[in-house]
């Protein structure tokens, strides 16, 4: 049997005495990284698009747009309007999440007027027919340093008057 | 603020990998490893400064990263009993010319590595190998019968 090399200690060192936790602590670290890998390609970090319409008698709209984004990512939005009957003044109504924190790169095509209203954005559109269909589309960019949860509520009026809503919420990761 | 926090996250998490990923892994760098190496740089640089290309940022970060490597080593210098956590602790793998099949196993260490790295130390034979010590850096340490 030989000397034991200075700073080794038997127990701790050759035998693993007390040591246990680091290797179960070692897994648990691993398996939480398989976990959050796991939960990435199954989509939970974003980016995914989600659909949400609302239908009336009137018309149909529909949004499809990632409601899940991390920051810095890229994205479009389609808002889509099906009318049933015609619909003479169109507006489209965006909550202030739509905008805020985020890059507008374009609106195609470009809505008659575009003002705001109580912290709202208001995007007046072309007439849609009966039986027509209007697709919008707005294509973002989330800034870097925005985080959290927004409203991104829409709303359709024809003139002052609501014909749709459609609640959303949006939450961008760090 | 954002771009302090982010370097903080960022150190925090390499701390944290590079404890649990293995110490043999983190010291042979081979080919692949040292590709794996720069494209990890990268993907942290994304994460930290993202769209800021100033002076200004890159002070901030590489400060965050030096001050924290201080803090970690002077907590480390300064409190014996959380030293095994930061830096870790040796371990034997081989005691009088037997492996330690426990703790190669434990270290995800084979008893090939354990012979090249004897070799390239000029030991031929493991038999001569009085002590084999996995050390905190992932180098191995061998002590042998001196003639």
């Amino acid at each position: 049997m030989t000397a034991t090399p200075d700073g080794i200690v038997l127990r701790r060192h050759l035998y693993l005495e007390q040591r246990a936790w680091q290797l179960y602590f070692r897994r648990a670290v691993i398996a939480l990284l398989a976990v959050v890998t796991l939960a990435a390609l199954l989509g939970a970090f974003g980016q995914e698009p989600a659909t949400t319409s609302a239908r009336s008698a009137r018309a149909t709209l529909t949004v499809a747009s990632p409601d899940r984004v991390r920051g810095g990512l890229m994205f479009t939005t389609a808002f889509t309007i099906e009318a049933r009957q015609p619909i003479d003044h169109p507006v489209l109504v965006l909550d202030g999440g739509w905008f805020d924190g985020m890059q507008v790169n374009s609106i195609v095509p470009q809505p008659k007027d575009e003002t705001s209203v109580g912290g709202r954005t208001v995007l007046t559109l072309e007439r849609v027919p009966a039986g027509g269909r209007q697709v919008y589309y707005i294509g973002f960019q989330v800034n870097p340093t925005t985080l959290g949860r927004k409203t991104q509520d829409v709303r359709l009026r024809d003139g002052s008057r609501t014909l749709l809503a459609i609640k959303r919420t949006f939450t961008v990761l760090p | 603020m954002d771009i302090a926090l982010r370097a903080a996250f960022a150190f925090a998490f390499l701390f944290l990998l590079t404890r649990v990923v293995g110490r043999r892994e983190l010291t042979s760098l081979e080919p692949f490893d040292l590709v794996l190496l720069v494209v990890v740089g990268d993907l942290v640089q994304q994460g930290i400064t993202q769209s800021d290309y100033s002076l200004t940022g890159l002070v901030i970060a590489v400060g965050v990263m030096a001050l924290l490597t201080v803090v970690v080593s002077w907590v480390s210098y300064r409190f014996p009993r959380v030293r095994p956590i930061l830096d870790g602790e040796p371990i034997v793998i081989v005691r009088d010319g037997e492996p330690i099949e426990h703790n190669l196993r434990r270290e995800r260490v084979t008893l090939g590595e354990v012979q090249a790295e004897a070799r390239s130390q000029q030991i031929a034979s493991l038999s001569e190998v009085r002590w084999a010590i996995l050390e905190t850096n992932g180098k191995i340490s061998f002590l042998v019968d001196k003639p």
